[in-house]
């Protein structure tokens, strides 16, 4: 009988209750008899005497980043691969590019096309303000705003990694029931980020130094990885604020991605206009170095300051928060669900729809950036003899040669929405390793229509945001100048790498279904595109290695039957993908 | 002497009073019940106690000190076991236990090895690849082997096997034979009943109930069904019976405990085909005793 064995087991168990020494009395002498304490080692001496901590070693102040050591480490094991994956990563790419354009300025000509390049006022807004002829300056204009952006999303996402995103899984809490500061895990993070960010500077350094190019002295290196570095650091303190702010690690990294891609556009803004504007944004900044040219080191240290007020507010507001709670305050959901929240197709879409409507925002502006430079890119073209014979070659006429540069444009921007259309689809995979989609199978849901879901979604997007891109780059030209490229001309250029979208979709869908362990490999693939598209025309390379990207599969001029075909062996890739997703084992 | 003492905690969450006004002393050297529902507040005044997120009015005090100001000090005497443990994917659950121990600054690998093996528990797996239980004990071993003067385990047991839940037990009494406290925060109330010396009950942000068990000894009454052909009509005259209903062959009713063998001397002579003692549910607690009050 339950109730009698439970009542006797409770007698017993209250009986030794009686006899328990009072625990202020004997605190920590009295090892557990269980646990039984081998003769070398006296075991009452040898527990650490807890009880004893006296209340006048109390330090407030100090004691808020108790523990901060043991975090580093902790940190720096957490992350004992991911950490020198970026940090290799970053430093290459940063100098990858080196030898190529040490090459190129060496032929007159080429050299020529590259500094009247740097004035076009597109490539301004681009990369920045050119300031010097020289192999050192020319490559620092083209590559340390890029380096310098890459370098803030690994910062915003590292730090995230490690504070909000902690704290949302729930794994900061047993922390914060430990002997741990209430500031101690923040400091960590801070630390390890300040010396990620200098150990990329000293990389970088170290290779211009290894590489020894005339004109690239170490001096200017130096500049150059520690402006980079530097903004890096700017970008580890604002992703830190702004983690005390929100109260998920999905909002935190978004907002401070948004800040990273504003301050590129400011940046942008004010470079064109030749404004001090710039320097709101620590991109602008970190250009105003002058590696190689005039090798300041005002940016470097303003950075550094902005970087320190960043932190500093961090600080103070983690201590006067609750942990896991955020500073805004987070609005209230649905009660109900939306009666349109009804099925795959709705969910699939309920789960994507900030992405897109975030990447569609992203691609309507940098539309709309193309589109206020359009006057003075027209008169550019109309000025400058030398760019027409070489952009367009056999060209003269400038309605052909700004067409041949908007097609270019959009071949750029397409990189952005092809990154999109591959997160929808991946979606799918990221919420079966959340283990989020067990349950959902479990229902009556079909798996094809789930992913079919997904894909659908990517396919749309594939066109929406090529029409976004052109509805930006249109709006925002016939704002500035009546003769704005028609509508036309421009959604034309744009739709016309939406058949390379589609590859896209079918290649992310088949690495869902078919190697979900490879997912990776679309990332790379994106990445290869991003390189081949920015500085393929930089590098001799073999046609081969150029034809592996969809995108010049459909460049202007390729024929109905390519562009068809591109069409088909994306909708073949999305079909191969549904009926291996459909057949393999779900994990989560 | 307390060594939880607590005076008007209280906590809001948006438009969600968490917690209105809760009172709660342990004493050193007991077993602390602290039991409610769900979104009760036996969570949010975990946390307070444990400094994570700070009481809008009130006091707290651990061993005397403030709970807030004196966190890290306090948690060098304190563990904790919440019930949902959340651990890093690509770590072993072997590394996190010796990450929360050095946090304490805790060398003796000895309880931790005997702990391990004890908990059956195999440290050298990555913490993305456990289950719910396997995380469980990885806080269970961390916290059992760190010595501490103050346990906090929210529903520590979640997830355990019933073997597992054994050893747990044993890993409770063992704490308070070296003269440790222990709060035990549940929403099952045999764990409760069978650890605990005195308990709190709260509902609603608010303490409603509190006192040692034999205080309480309306919540430990069982609820008994039986089958028989035989009049146990009787048994509505036995102290300790309530709520008796017969309906044709089946009779139900709840008894205090102590009366067991008072009721098992009327039915000894009766036919009595089936029998069941069911302790009551904490809904039914709370269904039975507090609906009037809340």
């Amino acid at each position: 009988m339950s109730s009698s064995q439970a009542s006797n087991q409770r007698a017993t168990q209250r009986q030794p209750a009686a006899q328990r020494p009072p625990a202020n009395q004997q605190p920590t002498t009295q090892p557990p008899t269980t646990q039984p304490a081998p003769a070398t080692q006296p075991p009452a001496a040898q527990r650490p005497p807890a009880n004893q901590q006296p209340a006048a070693q109390r330090q407030p102040a100090s004691q808020n980043f108790a523990g901060f050591t043991y975090l580093v480490r902790f940190i720096l094991r957490r992350d004992r691969f991911y950490l020198p994956c970026w940090l290799i990563g970053l430093a290459s790419m940063a100098c990858l590019y080196v030898p190529e354009m040490n090459a190129f300025l060496g032929s007159e000509q080429s050299a020529q096309v590259l500094i009247e390049m740097t004035k076009n006022p597109a490539m301004i807004a681009i990369m920045g303000i050119p300031y010097g002829h020289e192999v050192g300056p020319l490559y620092a204009q083209f590559m340390l705003v890029y380096t310098a952006l890459t370098v803030g999303i690994f910062n915003i996402m590292f730090v995230v990694r490690h504070t909000r995103k902690d704290e949302e899984e729930g794994r900061s809490e047993i922390l914060a029931s430990l002997p741990v500061g209430r500031s101690a895990s923040l400091l960590a993070v801070t630390t390890v980020a300040l010396a990620a960010n200098i150990l990329i500077g000293i990389v970088i350094t170290a290779i211009f130094a290894a590489l020894a190019i005339e004109g690239m002295n170490v001096q200017g290196a130096l500049v150059f990885g520690f402006a980079i570095a530097a903004t890096g650091l700017t970008y580890a303190g604002l992703a830190a604020l702004i983690a005390q702010l929100c109260s998920t690690a999905k909002a935190t990294t978004s907002s401070s991605l948004i800040i990273l891609g504003v301050s590129y556009l400011i940046r942008a803004y004010g470079d064109m206009q030749d404004s001090s504007i710039a320097l709101l944004s620590p991109l602008g900044v970190a250009q105003r170095v002058q590696a190689w040219a005039g090798d300041k080191l005002w940016p470097i240290a303003l950075l550094t300051i902005e970087a320190a007020l960043l932190l500093l507010c961090a600080f103070v507001l983690i201590s006067r928060r609750d942990s896991a709670a955020g500073l805004l305050p987070a609005k209230d959901g649905r009660r109900h669900a939306s009666p349109l929240l009804s099925n795959e197709l709705a969910l699939a879409w309920r789960l994507t729809r900030s992405t897109c409507i975030i990447w569609l925002g992203g691609l309507f502006t940098f539309g709309a950036m193309f589109g206020l430079i359009f006057p003075e890119m027209v008169s550019f073209f109309e000025t400058n003899d030398l760019y027409r014979q070489i952009i367009g070659i056999g060209i003269t006429d400038t309605d052909t040669l700004i067409r041949a540069f908007i097609d270019f444009l959009m071949l750029l921007t397409t990189v952005l929405s092809a990154v999109a259309v591959c997160q929808v689809v991946e979606k799918c995979l990221a919420e079966e390793r959340r283990g989020r989609t067990e349950q959902l199978y479990s229902k009556s849901v079909s798996k094809v229509t789930m992913l079919g879901s997904y894909t659908l979604i990517a396919l749309i997007m594939a066109v929406a945001l090529q029409v976004a891109l052109a509805l930006g780059a249109y709006l925002a030209a016939s704002t500035v100048t009546d003769s704005a490229p028609t509508l036309k001309l421009l959604l034309t250029s744009a739709l016309r790498y939406t058949p390379a979208l589609i590859v896209f979709v079918g290649l992310t869908a088949i690495l869902v279904g078919l190697a979900p362990k490879a997912i990776a490999t679309i990332w790379a693939f994106l990445v290869y595109n991003f390189l081949l598209l920015y500085f393929g025309n930089l590098i001799k390379l073999p046609n081969l290695v150029k034809q592996l990207s969809p995108m010049t599969w459909v460049k202007p001029g390729a024929s109905t039957v390519v562009v068809a075909c591109t069409c088909l062996l994306g909708f073949f890739g999305v079909a191969v993908a549904l009926t291996s997703y459909r057949r393999r084992d779900i994990w989560g | 002497m307390a060594v939880i003492e607590a005076h008007g905690l209280k906590k809001r969450f948006g438009k969600t009073q968490a917690l209105d006004g809760t009172d709660l002393t342990v004493n050193a050297g007991e077993v602390y019940g602290f039991i409610g529902p769900n979104g009760a507040g036996k969570s949010t005044t975990i946390r307070i106690l444990l400094g994570i997120i700070q009481a809008d009015s009130g006091s707290a005090q651990i061993f005397g000190q403030d709970v807030w100001r004196d966190a890290v000090s306090l948690h060098r005497r304190m563990a904790y076991v919440p019930g949902d443990v959340n651990l890093w994917p690509n770590l072993t659950g072997g590394e996190v236990i010796d990450l929360y121990l050095r946090l304490r600054r805790n060398t003796e690998r000895r309880y931790r090895d005997e702990l391990i093996e004890r908990f059956d528990f195999d440290p050298s797996k990555k913490c993305g690849s456990y289950s719910k239980g396997n995380r469980q004990k990885v806080a269970l071993v961390a916290a059992f082997s760190a010595n501490a003067d103050l346990y906090v385990l929210d529903e520590p047991t979640s997830g355990l096997d019933p073997l597992m839940e054994v050893v747990f037990r044993q890993c409770v009494a063992e704490a308070i034979e070296r003269g440790a406290t222990v709060l035990l925060s549940s929403h099952i109330l045999s764990e409760v009943e069978q650890l605990c010396d005195r308990i709190s009950i709260i509902a609603q942000g608010r303490i409603i109930d509190s006192g040692s068990m034999a205080e309480l000894r309306h919540l430990t009454r069982n609820h008994i069904s039986l089958l028989t052909s035989d009049d146990v009509s009787g048994l509505a005259d036995l102290a300790g019976v309530f709520n008796l209903s017969i309906e044709g062959n089946r009779v139900s009713f709840d008894m205090d405990n102590n009366q067991t063998s008072q009721m098992l001397g009327f039915l000894a002579g009766k036919q009595i085909e089936h029998l069941n003692s069911s302790p009551p549910t904490l809904e039914e607690l709370f269904m039975s005793h507090y609906s009037g009050a809340l």
